[in-house]
């Protein structure tokens, strides 16, 4: 029985031996190991423009903003003769945007439609930074009367400015 | 049945063997822990390690050309300006459009849009980069160095990068590979590149780390360490010779200690670093010749004259204090703390020149 004790202890004194020796290998490895880090953030901004419609020229001509970016023309019982209809638009994002296209809808035969103030490629900046915004105006010019009413559509897309494709 | 005739029946000694390694493996987890809760060694205490492994940083669209010494401009291009369109002002410039090389200006939009500013944090352990009002394509890089204490060899183990967002943002680093050594007093310098690709969400927020894992060991310095006693001992260059060292005597009989002193030019012991003690037990036949390094140092070569004269003779029987022509050599020695000598057939008084090579950390 008293071997056997004698055992026991030898055995926990051997254990409790390499335990030590063990945990101070590992601190010794805290002594020479480091890890340093580099951490990023990344706040992206973003593109927001604003379509607002402005005063129009006659009571024949009414025109909105539908979404996104469409102005939506309408002209009831248009006689020969030009109409207008102003226009505004505002970056209201932090990345500046340049207008990549501008689409006008069929129109009646007779009717052209064009868009003054901008154009495709027209940088507008970002919101708070001259120039954050342009007034325009849709122009229609009627060849004939037109009885009733009809809508066009002019529709504008913008990317940030540096996605700009010619 | 007693308690321990019980365990005896109970628990074999086979399964505690197995708890004990079970509790080895678990313990020494625990000193490993310990390392990496660290966050590594720190510039105090007693532990050495990698101090202040940041010592700049970089980035190039903070509105500021930085120079740092000995590279000059580090971001050239990051003056401050916004060609078209000018958001920070002096916080930032026309934002990069691709990857910069230090020292090289890199190409460059023409406007001021976006910012990013980077900076060490108090134990210079981390950098932390902030990108501000970033869009598709915009390219910062952030320039840093990372060193190790002067008295140490460093090696880039390893870089992790962790990025969960890959499709919105590219980040790589330049300038750092894993194995790259730091040599001893001089530091590494890389870069992180950051590309806000298409995919990446307006108003969103993208997080990366890069983890660089690096190990720093002591530089060894050797040295020529030579005994010397106050009492007894003679410079070799009042001896015509050009190399410091000392011969010491004439001893007679009797127990003596001299101080071993390694790179004492000019014999100037306050050139030089105490490394140990050398005794000399003389019963006038015989020397017994013990060198003890002091902690800390070690020794890879000894080389012992003991005679009647004031030098040992060389080959063309002139005196000489060349080490390698010393009657007694152990060469190499493995590193070892002590050495001893026992010189035998001595007459009279003796002379003593231990010499040894000695090598310390740092």
């Amino acid at each position: 029985m008293r071997r056997k004790r004698s055992r026991f202890s030898r055995l926990g004194t051997l254990s409790i031996a390499l335990l030590l020796a063990l945990c101070v290998t590992g601190v010794g490895y805290a002594a020479w190991t480091d890890e340093v880090s580099i951490d990023g953030t990344a706040n992206l901004g973003y593109v927001e423009v604003v379509l607002s419609s402005g005063a129009c020229s006659d009571p024949q001509i009414t025109c909105s903003v539908s979404a996104p970016h469409t102005l939506v023309v309408t002209l009831t019982d248009a006689q020969p003769g030009t109409y207008t209809c102003g226009f505004t638009i505002t970056n209201t994002g932090t990345i500046p945007v340049k207008i990549q296209n501008i689409a006008v809808s069929v129109v009646p035969a007779g009717v052209e439609v064009s868009v003054l103030g901008v154009t495709e490629g027209t940088q507008i900046e970002q919101a708070g930074v001259y120039p954050d915004s342009f007034d325009g105006m849709v122009i229609v010019t009627m060849q004939e009367s037109c009885e009733g009413t009809f809508s066009v559509n002019v529709v504008f897309s913008f990317v940030q400015w540096n996605m700009y494709i010619e | 049945m007693t308690r321990l005739a019980r365990l005896k029946t109970q628990v074999r000694p086979g399964r505690w063997l197995i708890i004990a390694l079970v509790a080895v493996v678990a313990f020494s987890s625990v000193g490993i822990t310990y390392a990496r809760m660290q966050g590594g060694p720190q510039n105090k205490g007693l532990v050495p390690c990698c101090c202040d492994p940041f010592t700049w940083v970089v980035s190039n669209d903070d509105g500021t050309e930085n120079n740092v010494n000995p590279y000059m401009i580090i971001d050239p291009g990051d003056d401050g300006g916004g060609t078209g369109y000018d958001r920070w002002g002096a916080q930032s410039s026309d934002d990069p459009s691709g990857p910069q090389t230090m020292g090289v200006e890199c190409d460059r939009y023409d406007k001021d849009v976006a910012r990013t500013t980077a900076w060490i944090s108090e134990d210079y352990l981390e950098i932390t980069v902030l990108v501000e009002n970033a869009y598709p394509s915009y390219y910062p890089t952030v320039f840093f160095a990372l060193t190790c204490p002067d008295s140490a060899l460093g090696t880039i183990t390893g870089i992790v990068m962790d990025n969960d967002f890959p499709d919105a943002l590219t980040v790589s680093t330049s300038g750092i590979y894993p194995g790259q050594p730091i040599p001893q007093g001089e530091e590494v310098t890389g870069a992180v590149h950051v590309h806000v690709e298409q995919a990446a969400a307006q108003n969103a927020i993208y997080m990366f780390k890069v983890s660089i894992a690096t190990e720093c060991q002591p530089a060894v310095t050797c040295g020529t360490a030579y005994a010397y006693h106050a009492d007894y001992a003679t410079c070799f260059l009042d001896l015509g010779f050009t190399k410091w060292g000392w011969t010491n005597g004439p001893l007679g009989p009797g127990s003596y200690e001299f101080q071993l002193w390694a790179g004492a030019a000019d014999c100037d012991t306050s050139k030089g670093r105490l490394v140990g003690q050398l005794t000399v037990d003389y019963d006038g036949s015989t020397a017994v010749v013990t060198y003890n390094i002091y902690e800390g140092n070690w020794m890879t070569a000894t080389h012992l004259y003991v005679g009647s004269n004031r030098l040992p003779r060389g080959k063309g029987g002139s005196e000489t204090v060349s080490p390698g022509q010393y009657p007694y050599v152990h060469d190499p020695l493995n590193n070892v703390t002590t050495d001893r000598y026992t010189v035998t057939g001595l007459s009279g008084n003796i002379y003593v020149v231990a010499h040894a090579v000695v090598c310390w950390s740092g």
